[in-house]
Parts: structure tokens; C-alpha cells; sequence
């Protein structure tokens, strides 16, 4: 399936922090553009301060830019009423954190029902839509269990079926590997792969070049502008990680000022 | 830096960086100090040993020490419990990081040493402050003497210090075990772990409905006798372990039926609330158990005060239709009319005015009464030994303004309790047609509710009568009294004077018996209710104030809890609104659960508190009942409010940037 009109646009994003007394203004994001087309899995590699976690939140709606626009679908976040925001995200995003975020007081199944909870969908509706996901992400043993019963890399997969459950338009992840160890990571990165196949629409943001390579397009973000993009194209994994790592170090040695 | 320093710096940190829940711990600390210390200095006040009228106070304040002690230990162990719990995350940081278990252990010793100085400090001085003003609050409810010095003898420091030092090494006993027997990793992860669910709940259950039953069928069927006080305590200890038990399964019960119950469960209201409520419901069910069983004692602690205080007077006339009563033996008296020109010439010396003046002989026959078969004491009498008094019809006639009239074997009966109910009277064998049974005596109120003070009395057609049926019984030694009764009217020092010159005078008349007066007995019942009252209101305010406290820690420390799960379902798409939905839901069934089993306990020790005013003389079931439903309507407006500020307190925590 193709689409050819920009399905998540980025136009012209600014961010500016006041701190707290009003003094200094701190500059989080300069100006970011981007599109996102349908059924893509985009990466954002940057440093740390770069904006990485600014922009997620921009695109997670959590947050507000102080200039600039976002579409998703053709609709402009700037449109949405605070009150509907909140049911906005519930239908058309999915989200997976690099600390899971998922709830002690719930067994997996029901940390997994949540979103669909929130909406009002009958139970008959939410099993049938749990059973072929556990299937596909082998937590159909453990939903029973409780948080702090499983792995990280089991909690993470509950956690990708819980931002699934929706059939969301668009999957955030921040920093999903960041606190699994490398073969429960490898086993996630294959597993949005797959789901990228099935035309999932995918931005990840990440520090780790190993998640990235995955991607089918890296966005480089480097003091709040958008530095460089490197696509896959018909590239191996390998190959991405070499382009993404010469990136990287031009990222690294360019401009003025050293970082670290 | 040296290490005899930083331990305390690190304790002294730790308590200023949990203010949040150890500032509600001193201060209840000290507060529970503070009452503790007043309580024992009053005790140990000597005069209160020599002050008459004070016995009652004195005993009832020696009994409220006791109980407040049995309050506070748990209450305190309680409320350690949750601080105990916030700490372990961040002891098993330190531990990580390298400090010994001795070291935490003399971190947690100082910790706790220095809360406990701090809290009697506060509490010492503010004792010192209050305790003079709360005295004299005491003696004025009870009507004692006000001039009196009051010291604050050194045994109540001492002992308070003793008191609360116990019951702080305990709790720290608790802590220190449950941190030092636990590793490292555990606590970091122990705020995080679900509760498991008890086994052998239905026994639980079970031994909850047998103890609530017994409990709730004390309090219903206990009659008003010797063994009233003993019946309530045993009834509010039974309702208090079956409210334990009951809570504990029938809440668990009820959570997993609504879990299994797909439709219900997966509503976005119930979703949150019941998840939230099993992840713990041990300790849920413990802060609801303490919520109601605190509810229950403020409103029947309130109900008893505040009955009293309405019903005082009413309960002081009860016993003294007339104002004064004096008790001649009338075959040794000289004359009738000594003593009346004696009264007459003190009132006026007094300038107090006397009035419905009644006077009469009659005779006390003690003997055997079965149903309507009155005969001679026997070796087997037992329960059934009773007296009678017997007045002639004249005397009657003209007491009662009335013109009755009766045959030889005719007689009027009046009871002051149960109605005598029977046709005839059958008096040594000889049998007697009941003419009428009376419903009311000026001098003796008829109360049926009275068990203390049962009397019967029989009007016979006359004096030579009377004098026959009580020699029938004791021969000779049958004595007669003469009885006077009247009211006063004047100033209240003009009328005691009257009454000291003519108990004075008295003592000089041949054949005085007795005397006793509604001023005297005033004193008496001021004096036991004065300390009903006081200990009442304090404890009033310890419950009000332990109920409030378990409420803030039950909402702080899960609020805290609760912070991290509100920002998850947000970000999965939780609203603003759904999440002020849910708190309220969640916070109006965990407070409105232990409201109405609160109402309930009051309902079903209803009986038994009336019962329990019965015997202090209070009768007036309307107006018991009328104080029930208005402080219940307070208490429930209080405690909604007390919801409300919780709820928004709750509610600040959550949504709180983090």
C-alpha cells in the first residue's frame, strides 16, 4: 500500500521554555520539519538536550509548541479542544516508554484493556481483539500475571500490545530498549518490525544505534533543528548502521561547540 | 565526614525530607501527650481524693486513663505503619549504598528518638498550658469547688514519659525488623507488590457474623440491671473484632465477585476504582475498620454527652418530686407539729418560701413477694425478698386531693416500675381486692424503666390497718415512719442555709430518722455526669481527631501511591475530568462504606446506650432519641467535609508535577 500525501506533517516546530521565574528563555526546538508518511518507521537519533523528548511530546500532544503546526491525518493538533485531547490520544495514538509504565493494580490483560476500557468497547470486543495480538507477541501465558511478577522484556511487550489494542494511527516509542537488556531488545526491534510490515505507522525515538538501524528512515535532531535524515532504501541493517554511525560522527565533530 | 555526625544529620533529613507524612505523625504524637498528661495530672491531683462530691470524677477519670491508653497504642502502631512503609524505599537505597544494617539501625533509633522528644515537648508544653484551663473546665462541669490549687505532680511526667517512651521502642522494635530481615532489593521493590489475597476467607467471614451477631445481640437484648456496663464493653468489643473480620472478607468477597463480573469490571468508572481497591485490600479494610469503628464510638460517645447534658435536670427531679424529704420514726416522735413550726420559723428565718408540703406515716415491710402472694421472709426467699409500703387512705385522699374510699378488705396499689397487674393481693393468707392500681404518686415518680429503685406501695382503708398487716409480718419490731416532704423557693444559698439549720435542728428531735435533699443529690449526679461530660468531650476529640488522621494517612500515602498510575493512564488517555471522576468515586465508597456500617453499629447500640442513660436515671427516650438523629445528621455533614478537604488533598497529590 501506498500513500502519497504526508500522513504526520511537522511544520516549522518552535518550543521555548520559560523558567520558572520568568528570567531566562530556554530554546528546546528552533524550527522542525518533517513528514511522516503512512505505514513508516521513522527513528529520531539525537543527544541528549537535543530536543529528542520535546518533540515526542509535541507529537504525543502532551505538550504544546510555542510556534509551528502538526497534522496528523490532515487534522492540526492546534484544532483539538483541550477536553477532547485527552480522548484524541486514546484513539489515534499508542505509546511505549522505555520504563513500560504499566500499572501494579493491573494483570497484564487488564494493563493491555485499559485504552480500550477508557473508550467503552464491550469485553466481548476487547478479547477479541487481545487474542491474536498475545498470540503474535507470546504474552498469551502471562496475562494473568501481575507487573511485578514478569521480566522487562515481557513487561515491554505487554506494553506494545497495550499501545496496539487501539489500532492507534501512529505508535510512540521513547526509548523502548532503553531498559531491556540486548536480546530482549533485539526481540522487540524484530517484533516492530513485523508490525511496521502489517502497516503500522512507527516514530521511535532513541539513542541507540542498534534500534535505529531498524527504522526505515533515521531523523537526526541536533540542538533543536532538524540536522540530517538518512533513509534505508533498499540497504541492509548493516549497511543503515554504518550510514547512522557516519552520521553521527559528523553530528559529533561538527559545529563550534564540543559536546560531552 | 565523620560518621558520628552523619547519622543523625541523615535521620534529622529523613524526617524533615517525609514532613509530608512525619508532621502529621509528631503532631498526633503530640497531641496524644498532651491528653495523656492531663488526664494523669488531674488523677494525681490529691485533692480530688478529699473534695466531696469528687469520688465519681476520680474513678471515672482513673477508668478513661486506662482506656485512652488502650486507644493509643494501636493507633499509634497504625500510623507508624504507614510511615514505615513510605521509608523502606529509601532505606534500601542506603543499605545499597553501603550503610551497615547497625548503621540504619542507630539512623532509625535517632529517627525515632528524636520524634518522640520532639513530640513530648510539644505536647508537654502544650499540656502545661491547657491542662489549668481544661481543670477548671472539669470542675465546672462537674460542679466542684473552683479554688482550688492544681499542681502537676512529677509522677505524671515521669509516667508519660515512661509511656509513650514504651510505646515508641516498640514501634521502633517493629520497623527495625521488618527492615532488617528484609534485603536490600526487596525493599526497594516492597512499595510496588500487590497484597496476596488471605486464604480461608469464608472463615473470616464467618467468624465476622458470629462476633457481629453476638455483638449487635448483646446490645439488642440486655436488660437494664448490674450488669449493664459490663454488657456494653463486651458488646463493643465483640462489634469491634467482627467489624475487623467482616470488613477484611466481606470486602475482598465483594471485590473479586465485581472483578469476575466482565461487565462491571471493564467500565471505565468501576475499572480503576476496583483494581485500585483489591491491589490493597488488606490494608484498605484495616483503614476502613478504623474509620467506622472510630465513627461509630464519636457519635455514640457524642450521643451519651449530649444526653446527659439536655436530660441533667430532668434525671436530678427524677428522684425528687419534692424538693426535701425528712424521715421521722413516728412512735418515737413527740410531736408532728415540732417539726413543722421548727421549718416554718427557719424558712422565714431564711427567707425561703415552703411549699406543697405533704406528710404522712406509713410502714416498710420487708418480705417474700411471688406474683400476687406476699408472705414472711423464708430460708429459700432469695430473689424474691421485697418491701412494701403501706400509707393509709386518708393520708392518700388527701396527698392526691381525692375522695376514694375503701372496704375492710379492699386496698389501692402503686408501683413506681411495672404495673402489679393483679386483681387481688393475697397478704399472709388473707386476701385483698386491688380497688385500683394507681398510675401515679406525687413523692414517687412511676417509671418502668426504673430497675435500680422499684417500690410498691398499698393504701389501706386506715392506720389500725396498716398497723395490723405490718405486725403480721414483724410483730413488734413493726415500726412506722413519718414522712415530710416540700418545696423551696428562694435563693439557692438561702435555701442550703435553711437546709443546714433544720438537719441541725433535727438531730435535737426525738425519733429523726433521715434526711435528704435535691440540692445534695444535685451535686451527686453533677459530680458522676460532670466527669461522664468531660471524659466524653475528650474523648470525643481523640476519636474525631484519630479518625481525621487515619483518614489524611489513608489518603497521603496512597495519593503518593496513586501519583505514578494517574500519570500512565493519562498518557494512555485518561482525562482531566475521569480522573477527578474516579478519585471521587473511589474516595466516596472507601468513606461512605465505613459511614453507613457506622450508622449502622449506632443503630443497634441504640438500645443498649439507652439502657445504659436508664441507669443514670436519664428516661426521656424521646429526647435520646432526638440527640441520635441529630448528631448523627452533624457527624454525617462533618464527615462529608472531612471528604471533601481529603479528596482535594488527594486529588493535589496526584495531579502534582512530579
Amino acid at each position: 500500500m501506498i500513500y502519497f500525501m504526508a500522513f504526520l506533517e511537522v511544520k516549522n516546530l518552535k518550543k521555548v521554555y520559560t523558567t520558572r521565574f520568568g528570567g531566562n528563555q530556554v530554546k528546546a526546538l528552533e524550527n522542525v520539519s518533517f513528514s511522516v508518511e503512512k505505514g513508516e518507521y521513522v527513528a529520531i537519533m539525537g543527544e541528549s538536550g537535543s530536543g529528542k523528548t520535546t518533540l515526542l511530546n509535541l507529537l504525543a500532544s502532551l505538550d504544546k509548541p510555542t510556534e509551528g503546526e502538526i497534522l496528523l491525518d490532515k487534522k492540526s493538533f492546534s484544532k483539538i479542544k483541550n477536553k477532547e485531547l485527552c480522548a484524541f490520544r486514546r484513539d489515534n495514538l499508542g505509546f511505549v516508554f522505555q520504563d513500560f509504565n504499566l500499572l501494579d493494580t493491573f494483570s497484564l490483560q487488564d494493563n493491555i484493556f485499559l485504552p480500550l476500557v477508557l473508550q467503552g468497547k464491550s469485553f466481548g470486543e476487547m478479547e477479541e481483539r487481545l487474542s491474536p495480538l498475545a498470540k503474535q507477541l507470546e504474552i498469551t501465558a502471562l496475562l494473568q500475571k501481575y507487573p511485578y511478577e514478569v521480566s522487562g522484556g515481557q513487561k515491554q511487550r505487554a506494553a506494545v500490545a497495550r499501545a496496539l489494542i487501539t489500532q492507534p494511527k501512529l505508535i510512540l516509542a521513547d526509548e523502548p530498549t532503553g531498559a531491556l537488556d540486548s536480546k530482549s531488545a533485539t526481540s522487540l526491534l524484530n517484533m516492530f518490525s513485523d508490525i511496521n510490515k502489517l502497516g503500522q505507522t512507527i516514530v521511535m525515538v532513541t539513542h541507540s544505534m542498534q534500534a535505529a538501524k531498524c527504522a526505515g528512515r533515521v531523523i537526526f535532531i541536533k540542538d533543536g533543528n532538524l540536522f540530517h535524515q538518512v533513509y534505508r532504501g533498499n540497504s541492509s541493517d548493516d549497511e543503515m548502521y554504518h550510514k547512522i554511525s557516519d552520521t553521527l560522527t559528523v553530528l559529533q565533530t561538527e559545529g563550534v561547540e564540543e559536546h560531552e | 565526614m565523620n560518621k558520628g555526625i552523619i547519622l543523625p544529620k541523615m535521620a534529622f533529613t529523613g524526617i524533615r525530607k517525609n514532613g509530608i507524612v512525619y508532621f502529621p505523625y509528631i503532631l498526633t504524637s503530640a497531641f496524644s501527650v498532651c491528653i495523656f498528661f492531663i488526664f494523669n495530672c488531674i488523677i494525681n491531683n490529691e485533692f480530688l481524693k478529699n473534695v466531696p462530691h469528687a469520688e465519681y470524677v476520680w474513678l471515672l477519670l482513673q477508668i478513661g486513663n486506662v482506656l485512652l491508653g488502650f486507644i493509643l497504642i494501636p493507633f499509634l502502631f497504625y500510623t507508624n505503619s504507614f510511615l514505615i512503609k513510605r521509608r523502606k524505599k529509601e532505606i534500601g537505597l542506603y543499605s545499597i549504598l553501603g550503610l551497615e544494617k547497625k548503621h540504619i539501625a542507630i539512623m532509625m533509633f535517632l529517627e525515632t528518638f528524636f520524634i518522640y522528644m520532639i513530640s513530648m515537648i510539644i505536647g508537654l508544653i502544650t499540656a502545661v498550658v491547657f491542662a489549668k484551663l481544661s481543670f477548671l473546665i472539669l470542675l465546672n462541669a462537674s460542679g466542684l469547688p473552683i479554688d482550688i490549687t492544681f499542681t502537676m505532680p512529677v509522677e505524671s511526667f515521669l509516667l508519660t514519659f515512661a509511656f509513650f517512651g514504651v510505646v515508641s521502642f516498640l514501634n521502633l522494635g517493629t520497623n527495625l525488623f521488618q527492615v532488617t530481615r528484609a534485603n536490600p532489593s526487596d525493599l526497594l521493590r516492597d512499595p510496588q507488590k500487590g497484597e496476596k489475597e488471605p486464604k480461608h476467607i469464608w472463615i473470616l467471614a464467618l467468624l465476622g457474623i458470629v462476633f457481629l451477631g453476638s455483638g449487635y445481640y448483646i446490645a439488642v437484648v440486655s436488660e437494664i440491671n448490674s450488669m449493664i456496663f459490663v454488657n456494653f464493653f463486651l458488646a463493643v468489643l465483640l462489634v469491634v473484632i467482627g467489624t475487623y473480620f467482616l470488613f477484611t472478607s466481606g470486602s475482598i468477597v465483594l471485590l473479586r465477585t465485581l472483578r469476575k463480573n466482565k461487565k462491571f469490571y471493564y467500565k471505565k468508572s468501576n475499572y480503576i476504582t476496583v483494581s485500585g481497591m483489591i491491589y490493597r485490600m488488606k490494608k484498605s479494610a484495616a483503614s476502613l475498620v478504623n474509620i467506622c469503628i472510630f465513627s461509630t464510638m464519636v457519635i455514640i460517645t457524642l450521643l451519651c454527652t449530649v444526653s446527659l447534658t439536655l436530660g441533667e435536670k430532668s434525671a436530678i427531679r427524677f428522684n425528687y418530686p419534692l424538693d426535701a424529704n425528712y424521715i421521722f420514726e413516728y412512735d418515737k416522735m413527740a410531736d408532728e407539729n415540732h417539726f413543722n413550726s421548727e421549718l416554718s420559723r427557719l424558712a422565714e428565718e431564711n427567707q425561703v418560701k415552703i411549699a406543697d408540703k405533704i406528710e404522712f406515716p406509713y410502714f416498710v415491710v420487708t418480705l417474700d413477694e411471688r406474683e400476687n402472694i406476699f408472705s414472711i421472709l423464708r430460708e429459700d426467699t432469695g430473689d424474691n425478698e421485697s418491701s412494701i409500703r403501706l400509707l393509709s387512705l386518708s393520708d392518700f385522699n388527701s396527698i392526691e386531693s381525692q375522695n376514694m374510699t375503701l372496704e375492710d378488705n379492699e386496698i389501692l396499689v402503686y408501683s413506681n416500675t411495672d404495673d402489679f397487674k393483679y386483681d387481688s393481693a393475697i397478704v399472709n393468707g388473707k386476701e385483698y381486692r386491688v380497688k385500683k392500681e394507681l398510675n401515679s404518686l406525687r413523692f414517687d415518680t412511676k417509671e418502668r424503666n426504673n430497675y435500680s429503685s422499684g417500690k410498691v406501695y398499698f393504701v389501706l382503708k386506715d392506720y389500725k390497718s396498716m398497723e395490723e398487716m405490718a405486725k403480721t409480718f414483724h410483730g413488734d419490731t413493726a415500726n412506722p415512719y413519718y414522712s415530710v416532704w416540700f418545696n423551696m423557693d428562694g435563693e439557692i444559698s438561702n435555701k442550703e442555709a435553711l437546709l443546714d439549720d433544720l438537719d441541725k435542728a433535727c438531730a435535737q428531735m426525738p425519733g429523726f430518722y433521715t434526711s435528704k435533699n435535691i440540692i445534695d443529690w444535685g451535686y451527686d449526679v453533677k459530680s458522676m455526669d460532670g466527669g461522664l461530660l468531660f471524659i466524653g468531650v475528650f474523648f470525643g476529640l481523640i476519636f474525631t481527631i484519630c479518625l481525621l488522621l487515619i483518614m489524611y494517612y489513608k489518603q497521603i500515602s496512597e495519593g503518593i501511591e496513586d501519583k505514578q498510575n494517574f500519570i500512565i493512564m493519562q498518557q494512555v488517555g485518561l482525562s482531566d475530568d475521569d480522573v477527578k471522576s474516579t478519585i471521587h468515586r473511589q474516595i466516596m465508597l472507601v468513606f461512605g462504606l465505613p459511614l453507613v456500617v457506622a450508622i449502622l453499629h449506632t443503630m443497634m447500640g441504640l438500645k443498649i446506650t439507652i439502657r445504659l442513660l436508664y441507669a443514670l436515671n436519664l428516661y426521656n427516650t424521646n429526647l435520646i432519641l432526638l440527640c441520635a438523629l441529630g448528631i448523627i445528621a452533624v457527624f454525617t455533614v462533618f464527615y462529608i467535609l472531612s471528604y471533601f478537604v481529603t479528596a482535594s488533598t488527594y486529588y493535589k497529590i496526584v495531579k502534582g508535577k512530579s
